[in-house]
C-alpha cells in the first residue's frame, strides 16, 4: 500500500510540474534563441539580455515547480526518494523540451531553423538537460526542507487552489497578449543595441563600406539587428564551443567561417559577400531582397528595415517606419 | 574642416546637445565644426558657423571604447547649394529646388526677400508631428528663424505644423508622407553665409 501510494505520488510529481511548466513556458512562448524574435517579444528582449537572465528564466521555473510539488506529494518520504523524484522529474521535463528539440533539429523541423550549425544546437539542448538534472538535485533537496514543506499545501488544499490558479491562468494569457501587443519602444530597443556596438566596428562598417561600395545604413542596420538577436555573450558561447563544430557563424555580423573571426573581420565578410555595389539602392523590394540573401528570417528582415528608417528617413522609398 | 552629421536617426533628431559649465547647447545637423584635439573623454571643437562660431565646446564621442572612439563628426565634405525659397502667399505653396510644397501663410505676410537662419530647436513641439508613421518628421521640431534686413521681427519662422500665427508654415497632412525631413535637408544642405542657410523670397 505505502509503495503504491509513493507510487502514485511520484507520478504526480512528475507530471504535475511537467504540465504546470508547459503551461508557464507557453504563456511567454520564448522561441529565442531557437527563432529570431521580433521587436514586439519582451520576454526574448529581457531574456537574450546575460546568460544570468537566461539561465534564470530556463531553470528557475524548473526548480519551484519541482520543488513545491514535491512539497505536497512528498511530504513524508525521505530525503533520497525527494531526490530521485525530483530528478525524474527534471529529466522527464528535458527529455519532453530538449530531447524532442533536439529530435526536431535531426529531422530538420521548420519549427528550429535559424541556427547555421545543427550540432552546437542539439549541444545546447544537451547541456540544458545535463543541467537540468542538477536541478533536480537541488530541487529534491529544497523539497525535503522544513520550509518547504511549511509553504505547501496538502494534496487536497492542491485541488482546492487549482480552481483559482486557473483563473490566473486565463488572465495571465490575457495580460500576456495584451502587453506583447504593446510591446517596447523600438526604437530605445535599437538604441540600446547600436549603443552596444564598439565603435571598432561602427568604423570598419563606414570603411568596409565605402571600398565595396556598399550600403553604408543596410550594412549597420544588419549589424544592429544581429547584435539584438545575437547579444555579445551567446556569441562569446559560440566562440568558446568551436572545438565542438567543423564550422559556424562568428562575429558581430554572424558570417559563416570554418574558423572564429572578430566581430570587424566579419564586417569585412559580410560586407563583402552580401553588400557590394548595394551603395544608393533604396527600393524597399530590392532592399529585401538583400536582406534576404542574408537571413531570410521574415522577423529578422522586418526589423532591418525598420533599423534602416530609425538610421536614416530617407535610406528606403515607399516606407514611413 | 568636420561636420555634425552623425545625428539624423530617431535617437537624435537632428540635434547634439552639449552640455557646456551650467547650460545646454543644441548644435544642428551639418555644422561645420574644427577639431582641435581628442582626449579620453571626448574632443574639442571649435563650431565655425552659426551664432556660437568661434565658441570652443567639450563633445563626447558618439560611441566609445578603452581603444577607440566614434565621433558625431565627419570630415566628409557637404557640398552646400545656394538655396532660393519662393513663397507664394496667394497659391499658399513653397517653391523649394523646383518642387512645390503646400503650406500655411496669413495673406498680410510682408512680401518681400528674406533669409533663414540656423534652426533653433522647439521643446514643446506635438508628439503627433514627431511621428513618422502618420505624416510627422522627426526633424519636426527644428524651425528656422526668418530675418529680414527691413523688419525688426524677429517671430517669424519656417517650421512644421498646421497652423499659421505669422509665420511659414509646411502643412502636416496626417497619412500622407512627410515632406517636411526633404524640405529640412535642402536647407540645412544650403548656405549664404556663416550666418544664413537660403534666401526666402516672398510674394
Amino acid at each position: 500500500m505505502i509503495i503504491n501510494n509513493l507510487n502514485l505520488n511520484a507520478i504526480g510529481v512528475i507530471l504535475l510540474s511537467y504540465f504546470s511548466l508547459r503551461v508557464f513556458y507557453r504563456v511567454f512562448q520564448l522561441k529565442w534563441p531557437e527563432l529570431y524574435f521580433s521587436t514586439q517579444d519582451k520576454t526574448a528582449l529581457a531574456v537574450s539580455v546575460s546568460w544570468k537572465r537566461y539561465a534564470t528564466f530556463r531553470f528557475l521555473p524548473v526548480f519551484v515547480s519541482i520543488s513545491l510539488y514535491a512539497g505536497i506529494f512528498m511530504k513524508n518520504t525521505s530525503l533520497l526518494e525527494n531526490i530521485y523524484i525530483s530528478i525524474a522529474s527534471s529529466i522527464f521535463y528535458g527529455i519532453m523540451t530538449d530531447g524532442l528539440a533536439i529530435i526536431r533539429v535531426l529531422t530538420k523541423s521548420k519549427n528550429i531553423k535559424t541556427y547555421f550549425n545543427s550540432w552546437h544546437q542539439i549541444l545546447l539542448h544537451l547541456v540544458t538537460i545535463t543541467l537540468l538534472v542538477f536541478v533536480g538535485i537541488i530541487s529534491g533537496i529544497a523539497a525535503n526542507t522544513n520550509f518547504v514543506s511549511s509553504i505547501t499545501p496538502s494534496p487536497q488544499g492542491l485541488v482546492d487552489n487549482i480552481w483559482s490558479s486557473l483563473i490566473v491562468v486565463i488572465l495571465a494569457f490575457y495580460f500576456k497578449d495584451v502587453l506583447s501587443g504593446e510591446g517596447l519602444a523600438e526604437d530605445i530597443i535599437f538604441k540600446k543595441s547600436l549603443e552596444g556596438i564598439n565603435p571598432q566596428v561602427l568604423h570598419a562598417i563606414d570603411k568596409y563600406s565605402k571600398e565595396e561600395n556598399a550600403n553604408t545604413i543596410l550594412v549597420k542596420a544588419i549589424c544592429i539587428a544581429e547584435n539584438l538577436q545575437r547579444p555579445p555573450w551567446i556569441r562569446k558561447v559560440e566562440y568558446f564551443t568551436k572545438f565542438m563544430r567543423h564550422e559556424g557563424t562568428y562575429g558581430i555580423m554572424q558570417v559563416k567561417s570554418k574558423n572564429p573571426v572578430t566581430d570587424v573581420e566579419s564586417v569585412k565578410i559580410a560586407t563583402t559577400n552580401y553588400f557590394k555595389n548595394s551603395h544608393g539602392i533604396k527600393n524597399e523590394l530590392i532592399v529585401k531582397s538583400l536582406i534576404r540573401k542574408y537571413n531570410d528570417d521574415n522577423n529578422y528582415v522586418d526589423i532591418v528595415i525598420k533599423i534602416m528608417y530609425f538610421l536614416d528617413y530617407s535610406s528606403i522609398e515607399n516606407n514611413y517606419g | 574642416m568636420h561636420y555634425l552629421t552623425r545625428v539624423v536617426d530617431r535617437n537624435y533628431n537632428g540635434w547634439l546637445e552639449i552640455e557646456k559649465e551650467t547650460k545646454k547647447i543644441l548644435l544642428p545637423y551639418s555644422t561645420k565644426v574644427s577639431i582641435i584635439k581628442s582626449d579620453t573623454n571626448g574632443e574639442w571643437v571649435k563650431i565655425m558657423e552659426g551664432d556660437k562660431k568661434y565658441e570652443l565646446f567639450k563633445v563626447p564621442f558618439l560611441a566609445q571604447s578603452p581603444n577607440s572612439h566614434y565621433s558625431f563628426f565627419t570630415d566628409e565634405k557637404i557640398n552646400f547649394s545656394m538655396q532660393t525659397i519662393h513663397i507664394n502667399i496667394k497659391d499658399k505653396t513653397l517653391n523649394l529646388d523646383g518642387k512645390l510644397y503646400d503650406i500655411e501663410i496669413n495673406k498680410n505676410f510682408n512680401i518681400g526677400r528674406y533669409y533663414l537662419k540656423f534652426p533653433i530647436r522647439k521643446q514643446d513641439t506635438k508628439f503627433a508631428y514627431l511621428d513618422e508613421t502618420k505624416g510627422g518628421s522627426r526633424f519636426s521640431d527644428s524651425w528656422f528663424p526668418l530675418i529680414s534686413k527691413n523688419e525688426l521681427d524677429f517671430s517669424k519662422y519656417l517650421h512644421y505644423g498646421t497652423y499659421s500665427r505669422g509665420c511659414i508654415t509646411v502643412k502636416h497632412i496626417i497619412g500622407k508622407k512627410t515632406v517636411w525631413s526633404e524640405i529640412f535637408f535642402k536647407i540645412m544642405h544650403s548656405r549664404i553665409n556663416d550666418n544664413y542657410l537660403a534666401r526666402v523670397i516672398v510674394n
